[in-house]
């Protein structure tokens, strides 16, 4: 058992974490993709053909709050006020944060080999993301 | 052919840095890279160093990085090769000597993820029968030579060299899905660390560096799927 722990080194983060982080990555990868689509699908289907320019539709496809796309005199943005698309589009952000922000963790755990720093880069990390987090809540549920 | 051969070369009790050394000789475009190697040894510079044993592909002892590859040199002809040739040693582990590394660091990874039979029910009179396809489950992974030329291929391993690396868990997995072994729970606990199976990030240059054309990455993913599933079918 010895010669195991030295062998594999010295960071040990705690039991399945890094499992969880490695699902959740794959799972919101694809999930993001779909409800990316959905959006999109929703507003062409609702009448938002001819309304929306590319970078409207991008916008509206990963963070869609109607202030996104209000400069593209679309009317058939759907009332976000409503609960279900709040919630909905705060879930996308969430998800597209946590994914983008576990993927530069999991960059800094392969090149930064300084503990301390590590440690300190980690907190800085999880400090934007709680911040991007924070912001997306304000936006989707206080100002639109 | 005119071979022209580039060395990277270091002498640790003489040199301060490494070197290139280049040598000019007559080869075949039939000679194996190994080939040209000894002819140098032996007609040029006997301070050459590098490791071969079997010369056949099967001990794993000549793995180099040649023309920015990992590859065996007993494995590489001249004419695939050209007639301008580079010769490093493997990257990411300690260099002894010009080609020769210290292999230590890569078989104490090996070890770590216990490499051998744990099965305690009594040994039966005969072999411990298997069907064919049970065998077939892992015949991929058993084909492993340890040549050290996938773990140094690996940025991820190049980045971070606690990383337990593809060859270990390619060995890992040999045992994990036979099904005469008991112990795939052990070893899929050791390679649960941070330091396991998720510094993986699916590169592929291990792939590409496989002397044995084993699908390393897809026994990683198996692993990983096993870890996730909780069971080894």
């Amino acid at each position: 058992m010895t010669t195991q722990t030295s062998a594999m080194g010295k960071t040990k983060t705690g039991g399945r974490f890094e499992l969880y982080a490695w699902f959740f990555t794959r799972a919101t990868g694809i999930l993001f993709l779909l409800m990316g689509a959905f959006n999109l699908i929703y507003a062409n289907l609702t009448g938002g053909r001819g309304h929306l320019d590319v970078g409207a539709q991008m916008r509206w496809a990963f963070f869609p709050i109607s202030s996104h796309v209000s400069s593209t005199s679309v009317e058939v943005t759907p009332n976000f006020a409503n609960p279900f698309w709040q919630a909905y589009s705060f879930l996308l952000v969430a998800f597209a944060a946590t994914h983008g922000f576990n993927g530069l963790r999991v960059i800094l755990e392969d090149y930064v080999q300084h503990p301390l720093l590590l440690t300190w880069l980690r907190a800085l990390l999880v400090g934007i993301w709680l911040f991007v987090l924070v912001a997306a809540a304000f936006l989707v549920f206080v100002l639109v | 052919m005119k071979a022209r051969i580039k060395i990277r070369r270091f002498n640790p009790e003489t040199d301060r840095k490494p070197y290139w050394a280049e040598y000019r000789l007559d080869a075949q475009p039939w000679d194996r890279v190994l080939d040209v190697l000894v002819k140098i040894k032996d007609y040029q510079d006997g301070t050459l160093t590098f490791r071969r044993s079997c010369a056949h592909g099967i001990c794993g002892s000549d793995a180099m990085v040649i023309n920015g590859r990992n590859r065996l040199a007993c494995k590489v002809l001249m004419k695939d090769v050209g007639a301008r040739v580079t010769i490093e040693p493997l990257r990411g582990l300690p260099v002894i000597k010009d080609l020769t590394v210290d292999m230590a660091p890569f078989f104490a990874k090996y070890r770590s993820i216990q490499p051998f039979l744990i099965n305690d029910d009594p040994p039966p009179y005969t072999e411990r029968l298997q069907s064919i396809e049970a065998r077939a489950r892992f015949d991929d992974t058993t084909k492993c030579i340890l040549c050290a030329a996938c773990t140094t291929s690996c940025p991820s391993f190049w980045a971070n060299d606690s990383y337990v690396g593809p060859a270990a868990i390619v060995q890992a997995h040999r045992f994990i899905f036979d099904d005469r072994d008991h112990g795939a729970q052990v070893r899929l606990a050791i390679l649960l660390d941070s330091d396991g199976v998720w510094r993986c990030r699916t590169i592929y240059n291990c792939v590409e560096a496989c002397p044995r054309e084993i699908d390393i990455t897809r026994a990683i993913g198996e692993v990983k799927k096993a870890l996730l599933l909780g069971d080894v079918e």
